[in-house]
């Protein structure tokens, strides 16, 4: 999977990695198929099923995507606004400690969020407390 | 060829669309939770490096803004006060959807932008604090790979 840019929005693309018919079901395809009705079907019903699961990942990869990018806007903008107060008081030590604090490792790490991938409680609580240290300066 | 032989065509070819639906149905109804998180994961990460600048951004202009009478004496505070709402309503306009539109008005709002603080920085005399704005967002928001690995991170 990957994920690109093409002068427009970010796009999942599975297709470099979708598996083929043969990779996914484990039968022996290359003894002589005979023309019969049942073949037809199995061969044309499993090559729908990959499209149609391949389609439905690529969807739902695409969702999430779309549903968390804002999400993880409203981070980025307040963790480069408290960097840009720090560096704009002269706050060396604070603005080296922010830097670690509010590295995207540690932002994103995962005892922040749900199960679901929520941030827990109302604001997360590392852009919170730098908050409040960038307020105190004012 | 006869008659016959083009209708047999006909209905397999029919019968081969009929069953490819049917597969392509039950493919699609597959939960799909796991990627959507997945999704998700990616999402925050891109989301988060791509709007860092904007932040900083913001957070200079503010600064600029609630201590104007520190550059009386370098520029006019007028001057400086266009300059900095003309940079302030800019960013305040970038969308933050992942659509092609916005995307596309980020690129323009945050070239834009940067180029109006460069000249905010440069008439303030502070240039330093912008010298080092790629490389600085490229410390807190990592190098943009959405194509990486995560598990460390989550």
């Amino acid at each position: 999977m990957v994920w690109v840019n093409l002068g427009n929005r970010w796009s999942v693309s599975m297709s470099e990695h979708a598996p083929s018919v043969d990779d996914v079901w484990e039968e022996n395809d290359s003894r002589e198929l005979e023309s019969s009705t049942a073949d037809i079907r199995r061969i044309h019903k499993k090559q729908g099923y990959l499209d149609g699961l391949m389609r439905a990942k690529e969807s739902s990869l695409q969702a999430g995507f779309d549903d968390s990018f804002p999400k993880g806007a409203d981070l980025g903008i307040a963790a480069g606004y408290i960097l840009a107060q720090l560096i704009s008081h002269k706050d060396d030590n604070l603005l080296q400690q922010a830097k670690q604090e509010l590295n995207i490792s540690k932002v994103l790490s995962k005892k922040y969020f749900t199960s679901t991938l929520e941030i827990e409680g109302d604001e997360h609580p590392v852009i919170r407390e730098w908050k409040d240290k960038v307020t105190g300066l004012k | 060829m006869d008659i016959d032989d083009v209708y047999d065509i006909e209905n397999v070819l029919d019968l081969e669309d009929e069953y490819y639906d049917e597969g392509y149905k039950e493919g699609q109804d597959v939960s799909v939770q796991e990627q959507y998180l997945e999704g998700m994961e990616y999402g925050y990460q891109t989301g988060m490096q791509r709007f860092l600048i904007v932040g900083y951004m913001k957070g200079l202009i503010d600064y600029w803004k609630s201590h104007l009478s520190q550059y009386e004496q370098v520029v006019s505070l007028k001057t400086l006060e266009n300059h900095l709402n003309q940079a302030e309503n800019v960013l305040e306009n970038i969308s933050m959807a992942n659509t092609e539109d916005a995307v596309r008005e980020y690129e323009k709002a945050v070239l834009k932008t940067k180029n109006k603080i460069r000249v905010i920085a440069s008439i303030c005399k502070e240039q330093w604090k912008i010298n080092d704005i790629d490389d600085f967002v490229k410390e807190v928001g990592g190098q943009l790979q959405a194509s990486e690995n995560l598990d460390d991170m989550w």
